[in-house]
């Protein structure tokens, strides 16, 4: 018997197994070929980026439709449209944290916490694995050794443990710190891990940085200049990175030793590093010193042509065009393919006025009045300010007897954009404003129309009195139901083109200038008075776009708000000011805030009158946002805190 | 002890008796006692049935009793030598159940099996043999949602359900795993449903679910015998739903839209429209559709045939049959008014082939070869019966006159281009199956010991052809006033396609499975002993996503020891030991033992002296206890090995761009999941407790059963992994454990009084599961939402209670949602004030039955006979979902129950359902609640047979046969439920299918 039953124990060899050719982990790192995939892969949303480099609706558009996380604050604005979008649930007070960090098909939050840790898994992979790749099988063309590519993906792996480290702990303060990837032979138990504390996870970070900066200085390239891998990490950006990380670790938020709530207790250093240090000013600055002075070293440069000061064009090509196209800026951003999922509606949902369908000017990123009122209104001198309190009217003369369509709209349109005359050239390179021409050609086949017409038509022989005469209507106030403030975002993608799908726009995740706001910001608060360099560093930024300097003479506090203000007008809508306004903790005071739309008006004097006489302009308060203090941190995934491993909720959450 | 006791007592005057008993073949009977009634003394016979008493001399009389035979009393008139011939009782105890791996005895088994035989399978006119199991045996459900010609998947559970995993019993149809649904019931002797441990643990990782037998017919020795059989059936829907005609949808949209806007209500149809809906004088224009009508014909035709032939020689036996079986569909498909050229109906059509050969080679060497074949055509139009129920009646398009109209003025539906315009589907599959077994005696090494092996090869093809037509709308838009004053259609729109050419699938499927096993039987005395050794092979390869044609394998050891004293005490011991390709090298095999116990208590004398053998006949119990095995998910394999990594496109998520002057999408590679190293198999340790009770001789038998099973490792996908752990994808984890507990009753009570004979009988089945661990995200603030400590599939929701009646209400909450008046108002389990969903909690029962239950009943008079049988379910909920919720929705139409539920300032009593709306944004009324739970209990008259038997001398004289017998049956004649909308089998949301059916039948059977 015992026989018999030894030998069925042999009994396995009946059974099949999949034979090797299945494609696992050991194929893949049997040749570079395949190896690199896993290298794309690792750049595949790694942070939440502006545009989603995903295609639309499946899992990618951040806070559902696409919006940004500007449009949280008064610099943007979000359309109107289902109450379930997580962004509507900021402005009605309603987040919570069930759907608020997670990406499911309904509620897309601002943050998508699990794709973070798929990415630092995806790293750790790609770290034990890479030198498993035999070294004959990679490219030889550039003339690079193999074990140099193999350093570099390991840098660039490192670097992207630390970006999304970055991003984590910025938003949720101390997370686990994860230095290698699990099996599925680990225990449960081994999986318990605690938050680090903020300050721990913060050491975590710049020593990643450090090591790539030292240890892997010889493999990533400083700058990318082979053409096709532009998207991938240059040493440059370890080095931004790390400015960035030194500004948000001295920032008030953090840089304390009251946090901003108590409701953590013995374990508030988890959100902050519970004693203030004025030194990180110091080593932040340094940062931003080290990393301008590299990046200039190796051919990153402020896009400034002197020609192209005043009309606003240095700061459009910095923010919309590629490095061939003359952005020598960029420090990363990852580009955009032509429209990923080519049937949808992806780019039009996100900053494009729709030129095509219903309703028109469909868009998930608007624009209140309260930032176009921060443009300064003269470039001459620093600080005057256009105010749009009372309604403005701008006659219109079209001369008697005009019957041509291009014609007579030019006329309306030049006395349109009189009420945006003479404001920050970066205004024009920003905003999509009333009576600005297109870029592109296909606005002409709406109504024949060379501008954007936001207004609505009325009737009334004196301007502000009189009745709606819907069929006046601009083409482009249709879609007010939805983006009743009106202004749009310009900046990514020019405003509007006739072919959404055949637009490159880049995520642009850092770029040059604001290493030059960090050190000028962290200066200022290090020195007690800003120092020459903080006016250098804000007027190189400012004379590029045609601006005059910063007042001079101010002392500490007003040239926190002076850089504050240069933050948020250079930076507008570059994921910055929602973030700025929390690590400076004043939230509480810019969120919840009047926020304002414009009515812009045609008026004609007759329902068959071929043209309006006059436009006119009128502040209307749109909405009043909420803040909640809970907001300073965003809260992990509810899920994850009932899967009950210890993970400890942020306060107020 | 007793013997001794009377030896010790002897007295001088005492008697000496011998004797030899006999079984009514003359066969000795080894075992059987002998006794003096009343006293404690007696004795047993011997291996050669001999027997040897001393009588007392008081005693006149004594009696010979064996199990399963009649307790014979012999009078003493002096003679020495009485020998006794014992005549079988009903019960007879030969009776052999199929059990896994061989047959055993009835009498002294000690698992818990129930049988079912083919005298009860053949009443029932059905397609799918599972459906002829439904409530006549406890502890098999059957759950049936559909009717669909060649696609009525029946559901079996044995005992509940007890895991997340696949809950499908193991299958073996003469002795291999195979389909019994499209078998000829003609061709089938019994099926067995093996349900505790000491049954299943043979099968081993295979037997946590149950398992069925079924063994078809062979022949036996005598003149060949013909046998033909035919049927002929109507079948009907037994239930359809009742839909709203025109007018009250257009009363009822117009509440609805009252109820949406009340201060700006504006109707959508005016009395006048209304008027000329219920004119019915224009349907061209004011259509009255029932679209029920419309596309279900009342009743479809359904017929079978089989013939049969059977006989054989002392060596040789034969059984062959062939059958056929047609159902037509219910779908109306205008093949005739619209010149359609596919008939778009469904349609089965099934032929069943078998030959089994039976040959003793040998005086000790058998063979037997069975060969059967299903060769089936199923057509499929692929009809969307969810649009029966969610199109208005007055939507278009509609056929009027031989024409196909649209207009876009009314809610447009879609029931009549799922029928005409969706593409046929014919399915054509024919399946093969091979199975040759061999049997050696070998006494000539040891008595009893025999070697036996089956080799089966099993080869399934199937080939779809799908082909479609297109048609011809004429738009009614814009219908115009014809010279004669009449009103015309527009102008068509569309083409009459000629049928596409077809495009083609088809699916390959073939499995072998080889067995061979050591037998030992044999007697010492009262000692009986069994003994099985056997190893089990089966691969099965198959067309598949992953892992294509690697065949799923399995082997083992099996062995089995029995044994009994007297029939009286018994102990069996059953083991499998197998392994599965789903576990890594170490965790690969894995024993089941299974340890049971029987004692027939009836037969100690301690009863038998005190109580009369006419008052009971039988008494047994039997105790198991062993665990049995689960390796099987839903659909994955290899459940050690990490996935293939895949490539993945960068608009679906992978990869990116890269690139400067050209960019460009680079797609990336995705590591799939990963294989946990350490699975290993799902288990269950059941115990059962079983009673047998026969009385009355025979008249009453009862036997009942409680059993427990406890289902750890359940194999489950990791839910709670923290997210930093980020192993891509979750794989599968032994974590889940279940508990399960039911009980069995099983009744019936026969007589027979003259010519005249009756009997009724029941059966009950219990089973409740709890889930004690499962990997659940727990919500720790609310624990009413845990799933841990309920049981599987109950349904969760909040509890209803009630309506906003007044502004009042309303202004005091807690609301869900924004209500108006007339809807749902909730209890705030959690007391935070607020009415969420972290107020769900579990409400009503399980969908899966807990209780379900038979009775059946019959009785005979000559050649009469008539049978009925009862069939139902309790502790069941269905939860309403889609239309059945959400009259309107997406232009749907409305059902005609949800008139008098529905909330209305008028019917504020009766409402049980919120007020009508259009407005299915806003969620307060329509989230899973105690609103939408209704009670899914039933009782079904599901079977009545009448038949009468020609007296066989009578035919035999007059026509030659050598029996005739006709009949009329019908299947699923009566409903009774509290559900009353549809079937209370059938879905009650938008997924509902083709309706289930009522079957009335005539047949006819001649034997030759």
């Amino acid at each position: 018997m015992a026989v018999v039953m030894l030998s069925i124990t042999s009994c396995s060899d009946f059974m099949e197994f999949p034979p090797a050719a299945q494609f696992n982990i050991d194929s893949v790192f049997s040749k570079y070929s395949n190896a690199q995939k896993l290298v794309y892969d690792l750049y595949s949303y790694p942070v939440p980026l502006n545009f989603d480099s995903r295609a639309f609706g499946a899992s990618g558009t951040r806070m559902a439709g696409g919006t940004f996380a500007s449009a949280l604050t008064d610099e943007g604005q979000s359309f109107d449209v289902q109450p379930g979008y997580q962004v509507q649930r900021y402005y009605n007070g309603n987040v919570e944290p069930y759907t608020c960090a997670s990406w499911t098909s309904s509620f897309k939050g601002e943050d998508d916490y699990v794709v973070k840790w798929k990415t630092i898994r995806k790293a750790y992979i790609l770290l034990d694995n890479i030198d498993r790749v035999p070294n004959e099988t990679f490219p030889t063309n550039q003339g690079i050794a193999p074990q140099v590519q193999k350093e570099r993906i390991k840098a660039e792996a490192k670097l992207m443990i630390a970006l999304v480290y970055f991003e984590m702990w910025k938003r949720y303060g101390g997370v686990p710190i994860v230095t290698r990837q699990f099996s599925t032979a680990d225990s449960y138990e081994s999986y318990k891990a605690k938050r680090a504390t903020f300050e721990e996870t913060y050491n975590f970070i710049v020593s990643l940085l450090d090591e790539v900066m030292t240890k892997y200085k010889d493999a990533l390239p400083s700058k990318i200049t082979v053409s096709e891998e532009f998207g991938r990490f240059p040493m440059a950006f370890a080095y931004g990175l790390k400015a960035r990380v030194e500004l948000y670790a001295a920032s008030p938020l953090f840089n304390t030793d009251r946090p901003f709530s108590t409701a953590l207790g013995a374990n508030s250093n988890l959100i902050c590093f519970m004693n203030y240090d004025k030194e990180r000013w110091k080593k932040a600055a340094d940062a931003a010193t080290a990393a301008i002075d590299y990046a200039i070293a190796n051919g990153f440069a402020l896009v400034d042509n002197p020609a192209n000061r005043e009309s606003g064009e240095n700061y459009r090509v910095a923010n919309v065009e590629h490095p061939y196209k003359g952005n020598t800026e960029l420090m990363w951003g990852v580009l955009m393919t032509s429209n990923p999922a080519s049937s949808s509606s992806s780019w039009q949902s996100y900053t494009v006025m729709r030129g095509q369908g219903n309703p028109y000017g469909y868009a998930a990123n608007l624009v209140p009045l309260n930032q176009v009122e921060r443009y300064e209104k003269d470039t001459t001198v620093a600080g005057q300010y256009k105010s749009w309190d009372a309604m403005q009217t701008y006659p219109i003369a079209v001369p008697t007897g005009t019957t041509d369509d291009i014609t007579g709209n030019t006329v309306v349109a030049t006395s349109a954009r009189k009420a945006y005359a003479g404001l920050d050239p970066r205004f024009y390179a920003s905003i999509c404003y009333n009576g600005m021409s297109p870029f592109g050609t296909q606005s002409k086949a709406y109504g024949k129309q060379s501008y954007i017409d936001m207004a609505d038509g009325y009737t009334g022989s004196v301007p502000g009195t009189g009745n709606v005469n819907s069929a006046k209507h601009g083409v482009y106030s249709f879609g007010k139901q939805r983006t009743t403030v009106l202004h749009y975002v310009r900046k990514f993608t020019n405003g509007y083109d006739e072919s959404e799908n055949s637009m490159n726009p880049v995520n642009i995740y850092m770029r040059l200038a604001e290493l030059y706001l960090i050190r000028a910001e962290a200066l200022n608060e290090y020195n007690g008075a800003p120092t020459q360099q903080v006016y250098d560093d804000l007027n190189i930024i400012r004379s590029r776009s045609g601006m005059v300097g910063v007042l001079t003479g101010q002392d500490q506090a007003q040239m926190r708000k002076t850089i504050e203000h240069e933050r948020n007008i250079e930076l507008f809508y570059e994921d910055h000011r929602w973030f700025d306004l929390r690590r400076t903790l004043q939230s509480e005071t810019k969120i919840p805030v009047n926020i304002y739309k414009v009515q812009i008006r045609k008026w004609y004097k007759t329902s068959s009158s071929a043209w309006p006489y006059a436009i006119t302009y009128e502040k209307v308060l749109y909405n009043k946002r909420v803040w909640f203090n809970k907001w300073y941190m965003n809260p992990f995934p509810g899920q994850e805190i009932d899967k009950n491993y210890g993970l400890i909720q942020n306060p107020g959450w | 002890m007793l013997l001794l006791s009377s030896i010790s007592l002897l007295h001088a005057q005492d008697r000496i008796v011998k004797g030899v008993v006999t079984d009514e073949n003359n066969s000795p009977v080894p075992g059987a006692t002998v006794f003096v009634k009343g006293t404690s003394v007696g004795t047993a016979t011997n291996i050669n049935g001999e027997y040897t008493l001393k009588l007392p001399a008081t005693a006149t009389s004594f009696t010979v009793s064996f199990i399963g035979y009649n307790p014979t009393e012999l009078k003493y008139t002096g003679k020495p030598v009485m020998n006794a011939k014992l005549t079988p009782s009903a019960v007879a105890l030969k009776e052999v159940v199929a059990v896994g791996y061989g047959v055993q005895k009835k009498a002294t088994m000690t698992g818990s099996v129930v049988s079912v035989s083919s005298k009860d399978l053949l009443k029932t006119p059905v397609a799918n043999m599972a459906a002829a199991m439904i409530g006549r045996t406890p502890g098999l459900t059957t759950y049936q949602k559909s009717g669909q010609p060649g696609a009525d998947g029946i559901t079996l559970r044995i005992r509940g359900i007890e895991t997340t995993n696949g809950q499908d019993p193991l299958i073996l149809v003469d002795g291999v795993e195979r389909d019994f649904t499209q078998l000829d019931p003609n061709e089938i002797e019994s099926i067995s449903v093996l349900k505790d441990a000491a049954s299943t643990a043979v099968f081993g990782v295979r037997g946590a679910n149950g398992v069925m037998i079924v063994t078809t017919k062979k022949g036996e020795e005598g003149p060949a015998k013909v046998s033909i059989t035919s049927n002929l059936s109507i079948q009907q829907p037994t239930r359809l739903p009742k839909m709203i005609d025109a007018a009250t949808f257009c009363k009822m949209y117009n509440e609805a839209l009252k109820n949406d806007n009340p201060t700006n209500y504006v109707p959508r149809f005016d009395e006048a429209t209304i008027q000329k809906y219920v004119d019915g004088t224009n349907p061209m224009l004011f259509p009255n559709n029932d679209w029920f009508k419309i596309a279900l014909k009342p009743q479809a035709l359904q017929q079978q045939h089989n013939i049969n032939i059977s006989g054989g020689t002392k060596t040789t036996k034969y059984y062959t049959s062939v059958g056929y079986f047609s159902q037509g569909g219910l779908m109306n498909s205008y093949q005739g008014q619209l010149n359609r050229q596919l008939d778009n109906n469904y349609n089965y059509d099934r032929y069943n082939l078998r030959s089994n050969i039976d040959v003793d080679v040998t005086p000790t060497t058998k063979v037997g070869v069975m060969i059967s074949g299903i060769i089936s055509k199923a057509n499929d139009p692929g009809f969307n019966f969810g649009t029966l129920i969610s199109t208005t009646p007055i939507s278009y398009p509609i056929v009027y006159e031989d024409r196909i109209l649209q207009s876009s003025v009314n809610f447009a539906g879609t029931p009549l281009m799922s029928m005409v315009g969706t593409s046929m589907t014919e399915k054509n599959a024919n399946t093969m199956a091979l199975t040759v077994n061999f049997n050696q005696k070998l006494d000539f090494i040891t008595k009893g010991l025999l070697f036996r092996g089956i080799a089966s090869y099993d080869s399934y093809y199937s080939h779809n052809t799908t082909r479609s037509q297109g048609y011809i709308l004429y738009n009614i838009d814009k219908p115009y006033i014809d010279e004669d004053g009449t009103e015309k259609y527009g102008v068509p729109t569309g083409e009459n396609y000629l049928v596409t050419d077809p495009s083609e699938a088809w699916s390959r499927k073939r499995t072998i499975h080889a067995e061979a096993a050591i037998e030992y039987k044999n007697s010492f005395g009262k000692h009986n002993f069994a003994g099985l050794l056997l190893t089990t092979l089966d691969k099965k390869w198959y067309t598949a996503s992953s892992y294509n044609w690697i065949p799923v394998t399995y082997d083992g050891v099996v062995t089995r020891f029995t044994y009994d004293y007297n029939s009286k005490y018994m102990l069996e011991f059953n083991m499998g030991y197998n392994g599965s390709e789903n576990f890594p090298e170490n965790k690969r095999f894995a024993w089941f033992p299974a340890f049971s116990a029987g004692w027939n208590v009836g037969e100690e004398s301690f009863i038998k002296s005190n109580i009369s053998r006419d008052i009971l006949d039988k008494l047994k119990i039997r105790v198991s206890h062993g665990v049995v095995g689960n390796d099987q998910t839903s659909a994955n394999r290899f459940l050690y090995l990490d996935s293939e990594y895949k490539t993945s496109e960068y608009k679906s998520g992978g990869g990116a761009v890269f690139g400067d002057a050209t960019s460009k999408a680079y797609a990336g590679l995705v590591a799939g999941k990963l294989g946990n190293k350490s699975i290993t198999w799902e288990t269950a340790t059941k115990e059962n407790f079983g009673i047998e009770v026969s009385m009355f001789k025979n008249k009453l038998t009862f036997n009942a059963d409680y059993f427990t099973s406890d289902r750890k490792n359940i194999l489950t996908l990791l839910k709670s992994t923290p997210a930093h752990i980020s192993i891509l994808d979750a794989d599968y984890f032994n974590l889940g454990h279940v508990k399960n507990h039911g009980y069995e009753f099983e009744g019936k009570w026969r007589q027979e009084i003259g010519k005249f004979s009756y009997y009724i009988g029941g059966n009950y089945s219990f089973a409740r599961n709890k889930i004690i661990y499962m990997d659940e995200v727990l919500d720790y603030a609310n624990p009413n939402r845990w799933r841990t400590g309920t049981r599987l599939n109950e349904n969760f929701g909040l509890i209803a209670n009630g309506f906003f009646n007044t502004t009042d209400e309303l202004a005091r909450g807690p609301v869900y949602g924004t209500p108006g008046l007339g809807d749902a108002r909730y209890v705030d389990i959690n007391g935070d004030g607020v009415v969420d969903s972290k107020d769900e909690m579990p409400i009503g029962n399980p969908e899966f039955p807990e209780i379900n239950y038979g009775i059946n009943m019959g009785f005979g008079y000559k050649g009469f006979d008539v049978s009925v049988l009862f069939q139902g379910a309790s502790n069941t909920t269905k939860m309403m979902s889609g239309k059945f919720q959400k009259p309107f929705d997406v232009n749907g139409g409305m059902m005609e129950f949800a008139v008098a539920e529905r909330w209305a300032p008028d019917n504020i009593e009766n409402a049980v359902r919120p007020r009508l709306t259009l407005n299915y944004a806003n969620p307060s009324s329509y989230v899973n609640s105690t609103m939408w739970l209704r009670d899914g209990s039933f009782l079904k008259l599901r079977n009545v047979e009448v038949s009468y038997r020609f007296n066989s001398k009578m035919i035999k004289n007059l026509i030659g046969l050598a029996g005739l017998r006709i009949y009329a049956n019908g299947q699923n004649l009566f409903t009774w439920d509290k559900l009353k909308v549809v079937d209370p089998e059938a879905s009650t949301s938008d997924s509902w299918t083709y309706p289930q059916l009522r079957v009335y039948n005539v047949g006819v059977k001649v034997d030759f």
